[in-house]
């Protein structure tokens, strides 16, 4: 029976997660802790090998080198028995910023782009920054500033990733007169578990239309219902130090403690989104 | 076999620059692919002698000239709207108040965000209006006036209630060249205060509260109604909206009512908003006056288009094949 390869284009910046997703996701494959069964053992699994090893003896994963760039690709069989490849990137979060920083799509990327029609997208809702301007909060001191003293250009989350998502679309050459139905769009709002309790309780399409509003009404407006979704991941399931073993959760394992959040608000396995995916890219 | 890039589809080169950014086509790796034998692409460690730069997108996110504009009304006829006013009278604060919202989640009644070629410019503005640790918010400085010929655009895609995508171009331009031009037409450093009121599919005329209420507002007054007589000559069938801006301040009523009273003559069939920055209950209305503008836009093309009459032949359908004889 033929192979269908589907790669991943993984999108997320620097501590997004997204090494511990594709960690965890693994060791569950390796343990079987997932419908999805590992078909034989992967040829090649060098990129995740030292995080893998960290997140084994209960610590985080040190951050991706810059300019390291890997795949590991793995040979699954879905419940239904169909063969699937699936592939997982990964990279360093500061060659994504550079991307937008530079305004240059670079070979390795643009392949990417073109080979992948399920983009994944992984943002952190904690680590952005609340938007705070004269007209969500006004206050009396007003100041006439000339262009010089401006603080450097930050770019609002929301606006940064409307703009990387822009400029893929069109290296991809995929136009936005009509909804989007290819590629598929996950957005996977990652380390839930460090969120509030109110947060946590939220569905995770209007957690993403409360932290980032403006890229959240950039993909209701240009994609289709059906070819996109958000949701949430906890990969670790709790914090992790760098440093310090966490003895509770190296007993436990790692294959054991991840979860997703559906986008309907439950709590699933840490496979949901890839799930999703390869259900669809049939 | 004429030679092509191996990245079919997407790269065009000879007659559209490398794809990749290569600086000479014929060094590419891809190009030297393609026009030998079928084959794969080349492998990473293949040598190219030409320095791939990457793919650069066709908007640079700044402020759009009208030939980085050419794309984006190339997928989609724009609506370009002009942004009338003089000096200061807070038109750069109202589009900073839009963008700003439109940051927060807000939508225009049934249109929303869709994206924008011209973020980095948004962004620049709003991040005068932002409060970090370091400095206050302010308002934007003033738009220098420039020797151009026609302004800046800010470009906005908002997709619309019937799901159809909208390209709008907002121009931005100092109140200096609206003054020169409600004075004299063909004023020389009017040019590009002409080419907004020539090209414009609608406007936004704005009366600044505070000059009207300080101690210059007989001057500003008239420079208003002027500059309103000068835009009626030039209206024609286009919408307008006539926006009260830093409406938190009170106008005196006579003054008001004077300003009203010409609006009423000259633009008949103008709307009118009341919009503030600095009042968080005038906030909706920025938004307001930008999507009832579009809606009159939207209007006023369908019911411009022309019917193209068609003969019908009763007896033979064949008669009525519109082609060539």
């Amino acid at each position: 029976m033929s192979e269908t390869s589907t790669p991943i284009l993984l999108l997320g910046k620097a501590d997004s997660g997204k090494t511990h997703f594709s960690v965890v996701l693994i060791e569950k494959l390796k343990e079987g802790l997932s419908s999805l069964h590992l078909a034989v053992a992967p040829e090649d699994l060098t990129v995740f090998e030292e995080p893998r090893k960290a997140v084994q003896q209960g610590r985080l994963a040190p951050h991706t080198k810059t300019d390291a760039h890997g795949e590991a690709s793995l040979p699954l069989r879905t419940a239904e028995g169909r063969e699937v490849r699936l592939i997982l990137p990964d990279y360093s979060g500061e060659d994504l910023k550079k991307l937008v920083s530079d305004r240059q799509v670079s070979e390795r990327w643009l392949l990417g782009v073109r080979s992948a029609s399920q983009w994944v997208i992984m943002i952190r809702p904690h680590l952005i920054e609340k938007n705070a301007d004269i007209m969500t909060q006004l206050r009396n001191e007003f100041a006439p500033v000339s262009r010089d003293q401006l603080a450097p250009n930050k770019w609002n989350e929301g606006a940064w990733w409307t703009e990387l998502l822009q400029m893929l679309l069109e290296v991809a050459g995929v136009s936005l007169m009509e909804r989007v139905a290819r590629p598929r769009l996950v957005i996977l709002l990652s380390c839930w578990d460090e969120l509030s309790f109110d947060e946590q309780n939220m569905k995770p399409r209007a957690l993403l239309a409360e932290r980032a509003p403006l890229f959240a009404d950039f993909i209701d407006s240009n994609w289709e219902k059906e070819a996109c979704q958000v949701w949430g991941v906890s990969s670790l399931g709790r914090t992790l130090s760098m440093q310090d073993s966490d003895e509770d959760y190296v007993n436990k394992g790692p294959a054991s403690q991840g979860y997703s959040i559906q986008p309907n608000g439950k709590k699933g396995g840490l496979d949901g989104p890839i799930l999703w995916i390869l259900d669809e890219a049939s | 076999m004429k030679a092509a890039c191996a990245l079919t589809e997407y790269c065009f080169a000879p007659e559209l620059p490398c794809h990749m950014g290569c600086d000479d086509h014929t060094k590419c790796q891809y190009w030297k692919a393609g026009s030998g034998a079928d084959g794969p692409p080349p492998d990473a460690s293949a040598e190219s002698t030409s320095q791939m730069h990457g793919h650069q997108p066709f908007w640079t996110g700044r402020v759009m000239g009208l030939v980085d504009a050419l794309p984006v009304v190339a997928r989609n006829p724009a609506m370009l709207v002009g942004i009338l006013g003089a000096h200061d009278a807070g038109k750069t604060s109202f589009l900073l108040g839009l963008y700003c919202l439109i940051v927060g989640g807000k939508t225009l009644g049934g249109f929303r965000f869709a994206g924008s070629y011209s973020l980095l410019a948004w962004e620049q503005l709003a991040s005068y209006a932002r409060y970090s640790a370091s400095h206050p918010a302010s308002f934007p400085p003033h738009t220098p006036d420039s020797t151009e010929r026609v302004p800046g655009l800010l470009h906005l895609a908002l997709r619309g209630p019937t799901g159809r995508l909208h390209d709008i171009l907002f121009a931005d331009a100092p109140g200096e060249w609206f003054t020169n031009w409600s004075v004299k037409a063909d004023h020389p450093r009017a040019a590009g205060a002409r080419w907004v009121a020539d090209h414009a599919d609608g406007f936004l005329l704005f009366g600044d509260s505070a000059s009207l209420s300080g101690p210059e507002r007989g001057t500003a007054a008239g420079n208003l109604i002027q500059l309103m007589q000068r835009v009626s000559g030039v209206l024609g069938s286009r919408p307008l909206g006539f926006l009260w801006a830093k409406s938190d301040v009170t106008i005196k009523d006579e003054i008001r009512s004077r300003v009203d009273s010409v609006r009423q003559l000259v633009h008949s069939s103008s709307f009118v908003r009341s919009v503030s920055v600095r009042d968080p209950v005038k906030h909706s209305a920025i938004l307001d006056s930008v999507e009832h503008l579009v809606k009159l836009i939207l209007v006023g093309n369908a019911s411009s288009q022309i019917p193209v009459p068609s003969p019908i032949f009763p007896q033979d359908g064949f008669f009525s094949l519109r082609g060539s004889a």
